[in-house]
């Protein structure tokens, strides 16, 4: 009714992260102005958000299309172990192991598709299930312990090729951080700006409107599915990359984080659905407030309550949002 | 039961939406034991006036009035308690598909009545629900699934919970649209009994000539404002009623000159889909040809429609397009044969509620877009979008409003909007004009007209027959699933089209 209420709450709800990325950089500035306020600190930042921005890509694409992909963590899993042992254990050089790293996700990703797809099992559950079986085929494959490229396996296998520099530097600024903004660039330009991004919307948002518009609904639930995991496997490259070796938790710590960003970023600009530049600010929302929550020391066992508290915060305000359009 | 006057009166009730004054200073009465009318173009506000009295428009300015007494109507269940009850224009928007009918008319005794424990008492529960069915003489099975029934019976249900919930006031929100002739009598019986126990009721449609045989009295909004009210006393016509909620005139004809019949668009012979939906059906079309179809709800016309479409897969029989054998397994397979359709449930098929009228417009089209690596051109696609929604005189504040938000009647010009610039050859209109004002049927008559001019085919299905009459060159008529007969429309009539639509021989 009133419009300078009307207005206010249309600014929180639509740029409300920015502003809590603002404030909460305010804050730590001041709070822990050594620590927190250097440029060294600013790059670990964005380093320390890469892998949860690339992997959340993918969520982001899934959401948009209206999937619940609840296997991208543990696919990027895989993609981490196959990615360091597909060039250790099985001497690939380095860019086949990364393409067939990608291949073997998308392949779990078609099979993802072919069940909700053809057998119309609901995604989340047919993901659930899918994360299980991607878990325990990681332990499989690994010998039931950590990979580390270095040694030979418990699985039996032996080091056969030594794992270049070229992929280590791949986890490290700037080359993470480059590779952050582009899959964040190419998937805002996909979804935004081209057709099958369009389309992709508009199968998430009425699949039965979709397929009588003449649109091939599973296909494109299918390139949802591969989307992520593209960019699973990306993620995981980048996991190994960073820490060296991969635990076969490695990529579900990434889990809660994506869909966090993905859904803190609905809300930007006003946009009400899952996009890459919102998953960004999501993410780095949430890397913000916990790199500045070490500066300031707050003990290391309470950070997740203050994530799972801006999450909370976030939702209710893009909730907010959509109540101001009604 | 008490005083028979109750009433509801509406003071200078105005509400504005983002872009939009949707209610300008209204000010109206309503009494019990009366059926009135309501009616004005599509966007003139009366759905959201509607939702004022029953407390789904919280924000609104101005009073109500009670018998006298101002009351607030802030909320579903202020409006209950005043005895206010609505059937939507979205039906299924107030009913929960996967409880059965018994539970959907008792929701009431399962949210209120029900103390501690809650334990369902079914048996009560269904004999009652089973009674007040039998009292409306509405003939559906109370333990069948609310999501197994028709439009029309969904609608049956509201009422009876409505009669359940002792409403005193019954708001109608173009009940008809999806009725056939013959269900929509089994409705106005219904509103008769309702009257003639005192309830008032509150009737929204578009088919005027229907208004005339249950109202007492009409009211015309136009813009967001009431611009008169008349008794139904014999001397009222539709064309006054139309001058009214236009302010033109329109004693304007079809013009359906200027078209020449081509060779075979489409032809069946036994055609059928996989799940017998539709069976043994022989029909043809020409190119620049407009075929009626018309049949009693659940005949078989829309699955007919999708069954062309592929949307329901593979079909049986012959399916000749421009003379090849095709058969579509999927829809976009039969947009690439040249098929375009105006599915019949806008809300759910035609539209994505929750994108802009923009991008609604251009989903069908978008390919022509995005050339360069499928980059999509928005300027060119705004442009055509605004294009369209000048020549369909589509109502909206602007091309980035979401649909969800427009009103009925322009929800289903954009469905049509977005296949207009398709290159397809045949175009499946099903029930295209269903909500849509007197003005924009015409419209919609010229624009399907012009499709057949520039050599495409049509085919058009409603339940309005006179409709149907208007508008085709021939009219297949359908019965349970399969097609009856053919008519002409030069020498047919009502009655002969509504005889084979009941089964006759
Ligand atoms: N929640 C809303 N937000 C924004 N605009 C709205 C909203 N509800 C209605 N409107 C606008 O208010 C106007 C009146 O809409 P309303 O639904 O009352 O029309 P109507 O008379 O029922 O038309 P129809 O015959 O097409 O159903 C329309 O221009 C519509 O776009
Ligand atoms: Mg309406």
């Amino acid at each position: 009714m009133n419009n300078k209420e009307f207005s206010a709450r249309k600014l929180l709800g639509q740029w409300g992260i920015l502003i809590a990325i603002a404030i909460a950089f305010l804050i730590f500035s001041v709070a822990a102005p050594r620590a927190f306020l250097s440029v060294d600190n600013f790059i670990t930042i964005l380093r320390s958000i890469s892998i949860t921005s690339v992997i959340a890509m993918g969520a982001t694409i899934g959401f948009a299309a209206g999937v619940f992909d609840l296997s991208f963590a543990s696919l990027a899993t895989m993609g981490a172990a196959f990615s360091v042992t597909f060039i250790a254990w099985f001497n690939m050089p380095m860019p086949i192991a990364l393409l067939a790293t990608i291949a073997c996700c998308m392949l779990v990703g078609f099979l993802n598709s072919i069940v909700v797809v053809k057998f119309h099992v609901t995604a989340f559950l047919a993901t659930l299930a899918m994360s299980f079986i991607l878990d325990g085929f990681v332990l499989t494959y690994s010998g039931g312990s950590m990979i580390n490229p270095k040694v030979d396996s418990a699985s039996g296998m032996k080091v056969v090729r030594e794992v270049p520099t070229a992929f280590w530097n791949l986890g490290k600024s700037p080359y993470i951080i480059i590779i952050m903004f582009i899959c964040v660039i190419v998937v805002e330009l996909f979804l935004s700006y081209t057709k099958h991004g369009r389309i992709l919307y508009m199968v998430g948002s009425s699949p039965q409107a979709a397929k009588l518009s003449g649109v091939n609904t599973g296909r494109y639930i299918m390139l949802a599915f591969f989307a992520t995991a593209i960019f699973s496997a990306i993620g995981g490259t980048l996991i190994a990359s960073r820490a060296g070796t991969v635990q076969a938790t490695a990529g579900s710590s990434f889990l809660m984080p994506s869909i966090a960003a993905a859904n803190i970023g609905f809300s930007l600009g006003g946009r009400g659905k899952a996009n890459a530049l919102g998953t960004f600010a999501g993410a780095a929302l949430v890397g913000i407030v916990e790199n500045g929550l070490y500066a300031m020391a707050f003990p290391y066992y309470s950070i997740n309550i203050v994530k799972g508290i801006i999450l909370m915060v976030a939702l209710i305000m893009s909730g907010l949002s959509q109540k101001s359009q009604d | 039961m008490g005083q028979t006057s109750d009433r509801i009166e509406v003071k200078d009730v105005s509400i504005e939406f983002p872009g939009v004054k949707a209610l300008k200073e209204v000010n109206c009465t309503f009494s019990c034991g009366e059926v009135k009318a309501l009616i004005g173009a599509n966007g003139a506000g009366k759905s959201t006036l509607m939702k004022v009295l029953a407390g789904a428009n919280p924000t609104y300015t101005g009073q109500v009035l009670y018998n006298g007494t101002p009351v607030e109507i802030r909320n579903p269940g202020d409006a209950r308690k005043l005895g206010i009850s609505i059937v939507y224009q979205e039906v299924d928007s107030i009913l929960i598909p996967n409880l059965s009918v018994a539970e959907n008319i008792m929701i009431d005794y399962l949210v209120y009545d029900l103390k501690g424990v809650g334990v369902v008492n079914w048996k009560n529960m269904q004999a009652k629900a089973r009674e007040v069915m039998k009292e409306l003489e509405i003939d559906i099975d109370v333990t069948a699934l609310v999501s197994s029934l028709t439009l029309a019976q969904k609608q049956m249900v509201v009422i009876g919970r409505s009669i359940v919930q002792n409403c005193k006031f019954l708001i109608l929100d173009e009940p008809t649209a999806p009725l056939s002739t013959k269900e929509t009598e089994v409705l106005f019986d219904l509103v008769r009994k309702l009257k003639a126990r005192g309830c008032g009721i509150i009737f929204i449609s578009h088919r005027l000539n229907e208004l005339f045989e249950i109202c007492e009295n009409i009211v015309v909004m136009k813009d967001g404002e009431i611009v008169g009210e008349r008794a139904v006393d014999g001397v009222l016509t539709i064309n006054d009623i139309v001058t009214m909620m236009l302010g033109r005139e329109t004693g304007e004809k079809l013009d359906k000159s200027g078209r020449e019949l081509g060779e075979n668009v489409l032809e069946l012979k036994n055609f059928g889909d996989s799940e017998n939906r539709v069976h043994d059906i022989n029909i043809y079309v020409r190119r620049g040809e407009i075929v009626g179809i018309s049949g009693l709800v659940g005949a078989g016309k829309t699955e007919l429609c999708k069954s062309l479409f592929g949307a329901f897969g593979k079909t049986k029989g012959e399916y000749i397009l421009d003379g090849k054998k095709v058969n579509p397994s999927d829809t976009g397979q039969a947009v690439k044969n040249g098929l375009a359709l105006i599915p019949e449930e806008r809300r759910k098929e035609g539209i994505f509620l929750e994108e802009s009228v923009n991008r609604n417009l251009s989903v069908v089209t978008l390919g022509r877009f995005s050339k360069v690596l499928g980059f999509v051109n928005r300027a060119k696609e705004l442009e055509t979008a605004k294009d369209k929604i000048e020549k369909l005189t589509i109502k909206t504040p602007s091309p980035n409003q979401k649909v969800g938000l427009l009103s009925g009647g322009n929800q289903q010009k954009v469905t049509i909007g977005k296949w207009l610039d398709s290159d397809a050859d045949l175009y499946i209109f099903d029930e295209p004009t269903k909500g849509i004002d007197v003005g924009a049927k015409m419209e919609i008559y010229k624009l399907i007209v012009t499709l057949a001019r520039s050599g495409k085919a049509v085919i058009y299905t409603s339940s309005e027959q006179s409709e149907i009459l208007t508008l085709s060159d021939r009219i297949y008529v359908m019965y349970d699933g399969t097609v009856q007969k053919e008519l002409n429309p030069e020498t047919t009539n009502d009655q002969e089209i509504l005889f084979y639509c009941t089964g006759g021989k």
